[in-house]
């Protein structure tokens, strides 16, 4: 991942923290996800094309998800549906101001467990947990 | 003015509702579909004046939606909005020239949603 993708995942993360949830985010040393973690991969067709992971902590995919809602308790569904679209958000984010001049196809974010012994070294700490995010390009 | 807010992303779909529901538009329907074919079969049996979209969605999305409107005589005047998570320029300049008449890269603040709709829809609409 370029230093360039790296910055651009951060500041995607920042803004639609604050924009969305009304919360302020800060970059962190990347650690281990947690055992509870909620994780989400997201293929991208251009070119580029490649692949994005995340994972975020339960507590703050559940303050997003309230903060998108207007509601306290969001149901499980109402979870699993924020996270793919902060998913595509965050993606879509970064794809269009990295290579603005081209139309780059996403495929809908795939939920599950965070790739173990994978890297994730965007990490950001929200109010509530962290995000944690990962881009390749395929050569 | 009737309103279609299509979106596969449920909670898309309700922060959309929500602000045009605190918007002070003049708004007196809203419809929701979660793909291209349902926003098409909404059009056909509850019509709108302003369809809010999002691109990347299963099954038909957004540009193929964009097209039917445009292509179908009886749809093709209704005002589209694009709310995507796509940003780049590319995308905004291929939707322009498809027709789109304004376009919000996610997330949005509700803000800018009520801004760009209030200054989008036609009298006409809005009198409807």
């Amino acid at each position: 991942m370029t230093p360039e993708v790296a910055e651009a995942l951060a500041a995607a993360i920042v803004e639609i923290l604050e924009v969305s949830a009304f919360e302020l985010a800060d970059l962190v040393e990347p650690t281990e996800p947690p055992a509870d973690a909620l994780g989400a991969t997201l293929v991208f067709h251009g070119p580029p094309s490649g692949t994005m992971r995340m994972w975020i902590d339960v507590a703050e995919a559940r303050a997003f998800t309230a903060a998108a809602l207007g509601q306290d308790e969001p149901t499980p569904a109402a979870l699993a549906d924020a996270i793919r679209e902060l998913a595509n958000m965050i993606a879509g984010h970064v794809l269009g101001r990295v290579w603005t001049d081209v139309c780059v196809a996403l495929d809908g974010a795939v939920l599950g467990a965070p790739d173990s012994g994978a890297a994730y070294p965007v990490q950001l700490a929200g109010e509530h947990g962290r995000i944690a995010v990962a881009l390749e390009v395929t050569p | 003015m009737r309103v279609l807010v299509v979106d596969d992303s449920a909670v898309t779909r309700e922060l959309i509702c929500r602000t045009i529901a605190a918007s002070g538009l003049p708004v007196t329907a809203v419809h929701e579909a979660d793909d291209g074919r349902a926003a098409i079969r909404a059009l056909a049996t509850h019509g709108a004046d302003v369809v809010i979209t999002d691109l990347n969605m299963p099954g038909m999305g957004g540009v193929d939606l964009v097209r039917a409107v445009r292509n179908d005589p009886v749809l093709a005047n209704i005002v589209v909005v694009v709310v995507s998570t796509d940003a780049s320029a590319a995308r905004r300049k291929m939707m322009a020239e498809l027709g789109v008449s304004g376009y919000l890269s996610k997330p949005f603040r509700p803000e800018q949603l009520r801004v760009l709709l209030a200054g989008l829809v036609p009298t006409q609409a809005v009198a409807s």
